[in-house]
């Protein structure tokens, strides 16, 4: 929870450095809307009408989520009767609603202040609950604050070396990759400072692991498919890291030290074709087409 | 470039207590910002991890320092499944 809190502490603390950043709606802004779709389509449901009329595009996905959600609240929370779900449901929105709502007036006072309170951080451990809706249909039980944690945080954020994540140019946050996130079903990365391509880990550990090894390669390759949204195609990714907050330290690696361009386009081929083995067929669709 | 827009059929599992039977399917245009994020999924399979391992050799990582913020809670993290 520290750690996708710090995410979005980080990422305010980087929008404040550059004002011109590039900011996403937050995952958390994405939670809440998925729960006013699939109170929508219960509704609708319930009263035993169909989909069709509802405004939004993705239905069939909503619908999905709806399912899973009433799933996991099932197993989770032992309830079992449909109504008392969907009361579940009900009150997670409303209080989504009032995180968001309270997340906003810090966030943007933050950004003209530059004070960095309990009420900034607290926000970020509530968004930090609300993620795990929109990423997983999974609603948290409760939404009680550790102390601890806001000093944590506060420590962590205590650490960060601005110079590490003043953009001259190019400064996005929580960038996607354009269609080659769908290629793998969605992916997002942590931020985009001019050519580095950064990822963020609150971890005890110091340690470049297999996995934080493997994701950098993979955004790497996302982004030579699709390109990331909103940066400039003149705009080149020529290194990859990974901040540590736990230790204020930024590793970086410079891509042509760990990628051999020769064999990379090979491997490129390889990529798109394994991920549309994954994500499409085992969804019973048409692969996407290379153009 | 990839072309991703495709469509998906819908139909709903029985566990619906008010479906009703008869709507037809939904097809609808799948967008990028409403799927899950799953990168992680994808290189968690075995033949992914194996074609990276192969491909990209991980260079050492000696880097030694102190933790400067070790985590003041000791509570167990507690994972979601997002898959």
């Amino acid at each position: 929870m520290v750690g996708t809190s710090f995410d979005y502490l980080l990422r305010f603390y980087i929008k404040y450095l550059n004002t011109k950043a590039i900011t996403k709606q937050w995952v958390a802004e994405g939670s809440l809307k998925l729960l006013e779709l699939v109170l929508e389509v219960n509704e609708l449901l319930e009263k035993r009408k169909p989909l069709k009329n509802l405004t939004f595009v993705n239905k069939e996905l909503v619908v999905e989520k709806l399912f899973k959600m009433l799933k996991l609240i099932e197993k989770r929370y032992t309830i079992k009767n449909h109504k008392q779900k969907i009361k579940f449901i009900k009150k997670h929105y409303q209080k989504a609603i009032n995180i968001i709502s309270n997340a906003k007036k810090n966030y943007f006072l933050f950004l003209k202040n530059g004070q960095i309170n309990d009420n900034l951080i607290k926000s970020t451990l509530l968004l930090a609950k609300l993620d795990p809706i929109y990423r997983a249909s999974h609603i948290t039980k409760s939404y009680n604050i550790d102390g601890k944690d806001i000093e944590d945080l506060n420590n962590l954020i205590s650490l960060v070396n601005p110079d590490f994540f003043k953009a001259n140019e190019i400064c996005l946050l929580n960038p996607i990759f354009n269609r080659a996130s769908i290629l793998v079903g969605g992916a997002d990365a942590d931020l985009v400072i001019d050519d580095k391509l950064i990822d963020i880990k609150t971890t005890k550990k110091l340690q470049m692991n297999r996995n934080y090894f493997n994701q950098l390669i993979g955004y790497y390759t996302l982004y030579r498919i699709g390109g990331i949204d909103g940066m400039p195609p003149q705009n080149e990714i020529k290194k990859l890291g990974i901040y540590f907050s736990r230790y204020g330290y930024l590793h970086l690696y410079k891509v042509e030290d760990i990628i051999n361009e020769n064999r990379f386009i090979k491997f490129l081929e390889w990529f798109k074709e394994r991920a549309r083995q994954e994500f499409w067929k085992s969804k019973k669709l048409e692969p996407p087409s290379s153009k | 470039m990839v072309e991703c827009s495709n469509t998906l059929e819908f139909r709903p599992p029985p566990l619906y207590p008010f479906y009703v039977a008869g709507v037809p399917p939904l097809k609808i245009i799948k967008r990028d910002d409403d799927l899950i994020m799953s990168l992680t999924s994808f290189l968690n399979k075995k033949d992914v991890r194996e074609k990276f391992r192969e491909e990209y050799p991980k260079p050492r990582f000696d880097i030694k320092k102190e933790i400067l913020c070790p985590p003041l809670n000791s509570r167990l993290r507690i994972g979601w499944n997002i898959f």
